[in-house]
């Protein structure tokens, strides 16, 4: 089951031809290095868009949240595997 | 010069629960079910692992667990299968400008026109194609059936009945075949109830309709559904699927259901519920820049038979919540008997047309009331729904926006 969370969060990724990818993330003065992105989702609530990148981490799924309007990066949920 | 239509029919296989296993990859190869939300005990999508073992679709979560004891409840993530099914439009149109999607995980690829252009002008080749394509863009885990045929009713029961990830076409040469195998759920236009009459009269498969005549069954179907039938019965499209052809200029109603965790008979619950709704529809109907005359209202018990519905068509338009409020709760529920407690609501507004070609009142009420939703719309433009809400919303949870398996809104969702 995910466990909602929504902690500010910093991530570090790479630019290619498929658009930005997550490499790593720093939550709570721990660095998480993604093993891959399983999910890239593209979610509109009104004017506000919003980047969903689900990754793995060592088994664990985390939902990280980049809202484009304010430049910022969530984590929003993680599933303990 | 081509003869026929190719037709092909892309069925994402069991859509919420593999792309919840695609987002976690430990849950693949188990059986998921996927509910609602945490606590809804009806499992809306099963993972192919858990169908192997009879969990269905519609089933209680109590009876899955029986099934497959083992099975894991996941609430589903609709905005993601969304955004999925977007990704999906956007492959298909790069293959073919006739596409029509036809629920959240199907659509329809019409590749008639455009076959000689393409790169690989077999369909089976193509098909492959897409399966690859889908792979590459929703992930490794997401699989499709491809269905290929002469039209949308054979391309359909084509996918419907072929394993996972696997392409099967329907031609001359096996088409007869096929109808006389195919059981009447896997064929498009044939619902339950009218699977069960077949049944009585000890017709199971399309391909035995041919041997009765029109006027043998009309008495037990009707005139619609004998013609239905009778084409059914050699492999042509029924009524359902040729409604695709319509070129809608704009959406005929929106309506908007829920199903509670729980029954309802407080009178503040109920009307908090249904103001809820209807805001809900009002909005998608003003950023259509529609306009509506036909209110409809259902509610359901928790018994099967417990159900009462009333609609009102009025002699003029409307797009306000507060206007459809107070028909629909004032003046239709406000009459009914309230003889059972109410587990399901649903409202919809219908006879929708564009506002600039319906007759506009001359009440200067009407037109502050217009410029006040105008402005809450801008809001709900720029920061998402229900950010400005009414009173009687207010320290409540707010029920929002979802999108369904049916898809029933996706002019409204595509078209944004």
């Amino acid at each position: 089951m995910f466990t909602k969370l929504h902690d500010r969060i910093q991530v570090i990724g790479i630019f290619t031809f498929k658009g930005f990818i997550p490499k790593k993330f720093q939550w709570k003065d721990k660095v998480y290095l993604i093993n891959q992105v399983t999910l890239v989702s593209d979610v509109k609530d009104g004017g506000l868009r919003q980047r969903w990148y689900s990754v793995e981490v060592r088994g664990n799924v985390y939902r990280l949240l980049y809202n484009r309007d304010h430049d910022e990066w969530w984590l929003e949920e993680v599933y303990v595997g | 010069m081509l003869d026929k239509p190719t037709i092909l029919h892309i069925d994402i296989n069991s859509y919420f629960a593999t792309m919840m296993q695609q987002e976690v990859p430990s849950l693949r190869g188990k059986p998921v079910g996927i509910v609602k939300d945490i606590g809804r005990s009806c499992v809306i999508a099963a993972s192919k692992e858990a169908k192997k073992l009879g969990v269905k679709t519609g089933c209680r979560a109590k009876d899955a667990k029986k099934l497959a004891p083992n099975i894991i409840f996941i609430p589903a993530q609709f905005d993601f299968c969304l955004s999925a099914t977007k990704k999906l439009k956007a492959i298909f149109e790069n293959i073919s400008p006739d596409v029509h999607i036809y629920s959240l995980d199907e659509a329809f690829v019409d590749v008639t026109h455009c076959q000689q252009y393409l790169y690989h002008q077999s369909p089976l080749q193509l098909a492959k194609v897409i399966q690859k394509q889908i792979k590459d863009q929703l992930g490794e885990w997401v699989t499709c059936n491809i269905g290929i045929s002469h039209n949308r009713l054979l391309a359909k029961m084509g996918s419907e009945i072929s394993p996972p990830d696997t392409v099967f076409e329907i031609n001359d040469d096996n088409k007869d075949a096929i109808l006389s195998t195919v059981e009447f759920k896997d064929v498009c236009g044939v619902g339950y109830r009218l699977q069960e009459k077949l049944k009585v009269l000890g017709i199971t498969h399309p391909y035995q309709l041919r041997f009765y005549s029109l006027p043998d069954l009309e008495p037990y179907f009707g005139p619609f559904w004998v013609e239905e039938l009778h084409r059914i019965a050699y492999g042509e499209e029924p009524h359902v699927l040729r409604l695709l052809d319509r070129t809608l200029d704009h959406m005929k109603s929106v309506g908007r259901s829920i199903t509670g965790y729980r029954v309802h008979d407080n009178e503040d619950e109920i009307k908090r519920i249904l103001f809820n709704l209807m805001e809900e529809v009002t909005y998608k109907v003003r950023r259509m820049g529609l306009a509506g005359r036909y209110v409809w209202i259902k509610l359901y018990g928790s018994e099967g038979r417990q159900r009462w519905r009333a609609h009102r068509t009025l002699p003029y338009y409307i797009r306000h919540t507060t206007e459809m409020f107070q028909i629909a709760y004032h003046e239709l529920y406000g009459a009914w008997q309230r003889d059972f407690k109410v587990i399901k609501f649903a409202v919809r507004l219908g006879m929708l047309e564009p506002l600039n070609e319906t007759p506009q009142t001359w009440f200067p009420d009407w037109h502050r009331q217009e410029k006040i939703y105008q402005a809450m719309d801008k809001i709900s433009d720029k920061y998402g729904l229900f950010t400005l809400r009414s009173g009687r919303l207010l320290n409540r949870d707010i029920i929002r926006p979802e999108v369904t398996g049916f898809f029933g809104d996706k002019t409204y969702q595509l078209g944004r």
